[in-house]
């Protein structure tokens, strides 16, 4: 007897034929003519099974058996096929473009000087300096006489000051709060302080009327010039790089004695002399010095007793030096195609 | 103020090194130069011309022909276009010269005449910014010699960037001395030749009022002036001054005037003196006197200003009326002109702050009020004095009255500070000792004064030189000591950890929460000035006393005014898509009319706005603009995650409670469609939907949303709390309603917790259908139910009786329908 045979041929031929043009149809049309061909009612395989009755009856169950795993494994395929073709024609195209562009979310931008100050306090949080701040709005005193500086004095230029009523002032630098935390914390002090302060300046390519500084105390017993020295020197090597030098020259602020500006090498030219070191090699980055005297006598600490250094830089200034933006109105424009270039 | 690198080198011999080693030098133990600018460079070529005739150009107006020679019989033709005098000397470019600005000079014929070279005004050959004219040479020089060598150029010039305490470096021999290697001892005045050196004058002494050699002055003020030192000069021959002279105020970027006047300068430049003279046949009296100006007084000063005077200026009078502004600039009638014979010459010491402010009233600043408000010398006003006069005497002859006036009381004791080697230690970290410390202040006028401290630490008991009145006490001295040794040589140390007692303030960590949540959402940071124009300030508005403009001319009152600006501008520049948001501080008057005022109110906040797509536009998505629901998600984010708010719609009743809040001029931003953040029954903020009048927006501009909240508001880290997670399998359940419109999602949200037991997980709205098969004036709700319970599996009939209970309550309670489908 050769038909028994000849049914399991038929089958596995039909099988092998109907999984390999399943897979590679092109459409859901031309997937649905394959189901008809193979798995409809009159179909090849409805066809097949149909002769079974003319097999022998003991090779009958074996003959079903191998058309149902034939007609399953169909139908799987067909299935699976049927979900690519669907997605793929859900998607918009017959076959999908991975070259195509995926679905994105909005990305959001933390500003370059936040970026500058967190890094900043950041550094020196790990030496011991915790962030505190101050008002905006500041009184006469504070802003001045607490830091030894007098009023009606050229010393008092230093800080082209706004007015909001008698003795009422915008807070022209940072160091007011150097008083406000002395006032009503006992040393050790160590605090850095981010904040605004604001300056008669009109914006121009390097001024704003109002900007962001970072001020920094420290007042101990034994702190000494060489101490401040060398902190000031891990913060530039830590923020700056390790091929970054500093160096510290004669200064002048009321409140710090000796006062010291602080200059850092040129990262653009490595000190040889460009435009953005204006040919110097050195790029002056804060003011600082050690604690007066007056200013702990004002505050109630003993000078005799406590000593300490202070510091003071503007952070978008140093947000310019390192991203090399040209321009500080940038900074305040508020410009998306400027701040999402720092995510 | 600039400093003449070729005048140091003569008043310190000893001093040694580049111009740019000496600004160098300066910059790291004194004083920041700013720039080194090299004087008389690029002029080698010009010499000195004598004009021998002139005639005008016949074919244009305003040419004259000048026959010129330079040191040879040999006239040579030039064409000039500014008057010059026969017998004159003025500079000469020959043809073949560059001049420092570029200029090519060479043979040309102007208007048909031949011009050979051309003669120089002072700004072409780099000496000033005068071109009004021909430079007019000092009448000593000789015709062909070249010009530069003649006057000592090149020359180089230190621009020094004076600090408040350094005043005294703006004389030369302040500079000098800092820079010359022995320091006080290398310094030596050049003489003015021996017969006028040897000149010194007899004081003729009083408090407030001497009359000497024919001239009676009076201080009225004490205040005002502490010392007024006068030499009255007679037969004078005012003329310009010799080369040398007018070289060294070229080089410092001032104009030569006469002899008299160039001496005063020549002084003050040298050793820091502002000193005046008057043609003492003006003076009526002759008499001057130091007083407070009158209401109603007049005067012209030497620059041609005419000023109102008042009571706050300190004046020079004479026996008339007012004739000069003390300290700051002399009159015009009483100048020194080719006229004078006579001269009066004034030395004195203003005081800084009647000097700042006499300056300030007429809106002027000199170089003898800078100096004055800084502080001179008390106690060497006698050596300027008398310098000036024997230069005087040398340059324009005459012969000075022996008697000199000499008002105000003498300088006494000189001030002695004490310095501890181990408070030097105590402060800079190094040890010094007495020889050192001596070896260092010396050398800069600080001299050993006699005495001795205590046994176990004797301090060093030093003089302070007159010239530095900004050294009062013993920190001063270590500064000194300090940069004299060199900033950079207190090497070594290690920097330290040391603890602090002071808390961070948690604003700090309450923004960087806030500033994470904006971020992971897509927000840019922005920020601004806190200034706001009067459309956007709020009407509490802090105003400034002194704007920069009246776009800055208050502060603002809320931070969606500035977010509405930041909006502005980038929709202005095409951008739909705006996402932004800011931290920072608003401001609010207090209202109360204190005394002292008060500080205004002042809190952080945080704000944001957005506006355009949900999401970046995608090929396989409809776009889709940030709406209501979209805000009011973000909204319930910031409540639940940031501030352990609520969030509820913006009642008619609640405009009180947000002003309340402080937040009143947010609200004014925001249109019906609006929501408070509320937490323990306070308003924190508001978020909503920013209305149309609000920004000046282009036509196509998607829907605007913002809100603002106050920072104080926002949790800290530490209050994130853990729950423990349960272990046993959740139960699910929908459950969908049939309920009049009028009933809201959170009131019937209520009824559904209310009736829940505590194995509620979680229950949340998953559709909304209103329509077909739905009754007039209703809709459909359906929840979805999540059960869990800590402690044990649930059975399905504790569940099946949580959602009757659930369905009994909202029907009991809202006359709600249960719907079937
Ligand atoms: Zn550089």
């Amino acid at each position: 007897m050769t038909e028994p045979i000849q049914l399991v041929d038929a089958l596995e031929r039909i099988e092998g034929e109907g999984l390999a043009s399943i897979e590679a149809a092109e459409s859901l049309e031309a997937l649905e003519e394959l189901r008809v061909r193979y798995l409809g009612r009159s179909g090849d395989l409805a066809g097949l099974l149909s002769r079974i009755g003319q097999a022998p009856p003991e090779d009958r169950r074996t003959i079903g058996q191998a058309a149902n795993t034939a007609k399953r494994r169909l139908q799987e395929a067909h299935t699976f096929r049927q979900a690519a073709l669907e997605s793929a024609e859900s998607a918009g195209v017959a076959q999908a473009d991975l070259t195509m562009p995926g679905r994105r979310a909005w990305e959001g931008g933390v500003h370059p000087v936040t970026r500058v100050i967190d890094e900043i306090c950041e550094i020196f949080r790990e030496l011991g300096f915790s962030k505190v701040r101050g008002p905006e709005a500041e009184t006469e005193w504070y802003n001045f006489q607490a830091l030894n500086i007098p009023l009606e004095h050229p010393a008092a230029d230093m800080w082209d000051t706004f007015y909001l009523a008698d003795g009422v002032v915008l807070r022209s630098h940072t160091s007011p709060v150097q008083a406000r935390i002395m006032e009503t914390h006992e040393p050790p002090v160590r605090v850095v302080v981010p904040g605004l302060c604001y300056r008669r300046d009109p914006f121009d390519a390097t001024h704003a009327p109002a900007f962001e500084q970072i001020e920094g105390l420290a007042v101990d017993e034994g702190i000494d010039f060489v101490e401040f020295r060398s902190t000031i020197e891990h913060f530039v090597h830590r923020f700056f790089g390790r091929e970054t030098t500093a160096r510290f020259r004669p200064a002048y602020f009321p409140f710090t004695e000796p006062s010291a500006e602080v200059d850092v090498s040129c990262h653009m030219c490595g000190g040889s002399g460009c435009s953005t070191c204006k040919g110097t090699g050195w790029i002056e980055i804060m003011g600082s010095g050690m604690v007066h005297p007056a200013v702990f006598e004002a505050v109630g600490y003993d000078p005799e007793r406590y000593t300490g250094y202070a510091f003071g830089m503007g952070s978008a200034r140093i947000a310019m030096l390192r991203y090399g933006i040209p321009d500080i109105r940038l900074f305040y424009e508020g410009d998306a195609r400027f701040l999402a270039q720092f995510r | 103020m600039k400093v003449s690198v070729n005048w140091l080198r003569e008043l310190a011999p000893g001093i040694d090194g580049s111009p740019e080693d000496l600004a160098d030098h300066l910059s790291m133990t004194a004083v920041a130069v700013d720039e080194v600018h090299r004087i008389g460079a690029g002029i080698e070529s010009v010499v000195v011309a004598r004009v021998e005739e002139t005639t005008a150009h016949p074919d244009a107006d305003r040419l004259n022909l000048a026959s010129i020679t330079v040191g040879t019989d040999e006239p040579i033709g030039v064409v000039v276009g500014a008057p010059v005098r026969a017998g004159a000397l003025y500079p000469h470019a020959p043809p073949g010269t560059t001049l420092p600005g570029g200029l090519k000079i060479g043979t040309r014929k102007i208007r048909g005449q031949t011009s050979h070279g051309m003669l120089c005004s002072e700004r072409e050959l780099g000496l000033g910014w005068d071109q009004s004219g021909i430079l007019e040479l000092p009448p000593d020089l000789v015709p062909g010699e070249p010009l530069a060598e003649a006057l000592g150029f090149p020359d180089h010039v230190l621009e020094l960037d004076l600090t408040p305490n350094r005043a005294d470096l703006a004389g030369h021999l302040a500079v000098a001395r800092e820079l010359a290697p022995e320091g006080e001892a290398g310094l030596v005045l050049p003489s003015f030749g021996s017969a006028v050196d040897a000149w010194n004058p007899t004081w003729i002494d009083g408090e407030r009022d001497v009359s000497a050699a024919g001239v009676r002055v009076v201080i009225e003020d004490p205040e005002r002036c502490s010392r007024f030192l006068g030499i009255v000069i007679r037969g004078v021959r005012v003329c310009p001054s010799p080369a040398w002279l007018a070289a060294r105020l070229w080089a410092l970027g001032a104009r030569p005037i006469n002899n008299v006047v160039d001496a005063t300068n020549y002084a003050m430049h040298e050793l820091n003196h502002p000193l005046h003279a008057y043609d003492l046949a003006t003076l009526r009296g002759p008499e001057v006197r130091v007083r407070a100006g009158r209401a109603g007084e007049r005067l012209r000063t030497l620059d041609g200003e005419e000023h109102a005077l008042a009571e706050v200026s300190s004046v020079i009078a004479d026996a008339d009326g007012a004739i000069g502004l003390a300290g700051v600039m002399g009159g015009e009638d009483t100048e020194v002109s080719s006229a004078t014979t006579d001269v009066f010459l004034e030395c004195a010491v203003f005081d800084p702050l009647r000097t700042r402010r006499t300056a300030r009233q007429a809106g002027l600043s000199t170089d003898a009020s800078y100096r004055f408000e800084r502080g001179v010398d008390r106690t060497d006003v006698e050596k300027a004095i008398t310098r000036c006069a024997r230069l005087i005497l040398a340059t324009a002859g005459g012969r000075a009255e022996e008697q000199a006036v000499r008002v105000g009381p003498l300088p006494g004791e000189r001030t002695v500070l004490e310095l501890r080697p181990s408070r030097v230690r105590q402060v800079l970290g190094r040890s010094f000792d007495r020889e050192e410390l001596a070896g260092i202040l010396a050398p800069i006028g600080f001299q050993p004064a006699n005495g001795s401290g205590k046994a176990d630490d004797p301090p060093l008991r030093l003089f302070v030189p007159g010239w530095r009145n900004d050294v009062t006490r013993e920190i001063d001295l270590v500064e000194e000591v300090a940069r004299r040794h060199g900033y950079n040589r207190f090497e070594g140390g290690a920097f330290a950890v040391r603890p602090s007692s002071v808390p961070d303030d948690p604003a700090w960590e309450r923004a960087e929460r806030v500033r994470r949540l904006f971020v992971a959402r897509g927000y840019l940071e922005a920020r601004s000035a806190s200034f706001a124009t009067a459309r956007r300030a709020g009407p509490d508005a802090v105003e400034l006393r002194n704007p920069l403009s009246a776009e800055e001319a208050r502060l603002r009152t809320d931070l969606m005014a500035s977010l509405l600006d930041r909006l502005e501008y980038n929709l202005a520049r095409g951008r739909r898509d705006v996402r932004l948001f800011e931290i920072g501080t608003a401001f609010a008057a207090t209202g109360d009319d204190e005394e002292p005022p008060a500080l205004p109110l002042e809190e952080l906040r945080a704000a944001f706005v957005v506006t355009g797509g949900r999401e970046p536009e995608h090929w396989g998505a409809e776009a889709a603009d940030v709406d209501l629901w979209d805000l009011k998600g973000l909204a319930e984010e910031l409540a639940g995650d940031l501030l352990g708010a609520g969030v509820r719609p913006v009642l008619p009743d609640t405009a009180e409670r947000v002003a309340e809040a402080g937040l009143g001029s947010v609200a004014r931003w925001l249109d019906g469609e609006a929501f408070e953040l509320e937490r323990q029954g306070r308003v924190v903020g508001l978020a909503g939907r920013v209305k149309n009048s609000a920004v000046d927006a282009p036509r196509w501009v998607a829907p605007i949303w913002g809100g603002e909240f106050r920072l104080a508001a926002v949790r800290r880290d530490a209050e994130a709390a853990f729950a423990s997670l349960s272990p046993y399998p959740r139960v699910g359940r929908d459950l969908a309603i049939i309920v009049s419109e009028k009933r809201t999602v959170s009131e019937l949200e209520e009824v559904i917790r209310g009736a829940c037991p505590p194995f509620l997980e979680s229950v949340w709205l998953f559709d909304v259908y209103e329509g077909e098969e739905i009754p007039e004036g209703c809709r459909s709700l359906a929840w979805r139910f999540r059960f869990q319970a800590a402690d044990r599996t649930l059975t399905d009939e504790e569940v099946d009786a949580a959602m009757n209970a659930v369905t009994f309550a909202l029907e009991d309670k809202s006359d709600a329908r249960i719907r079937t489908s």
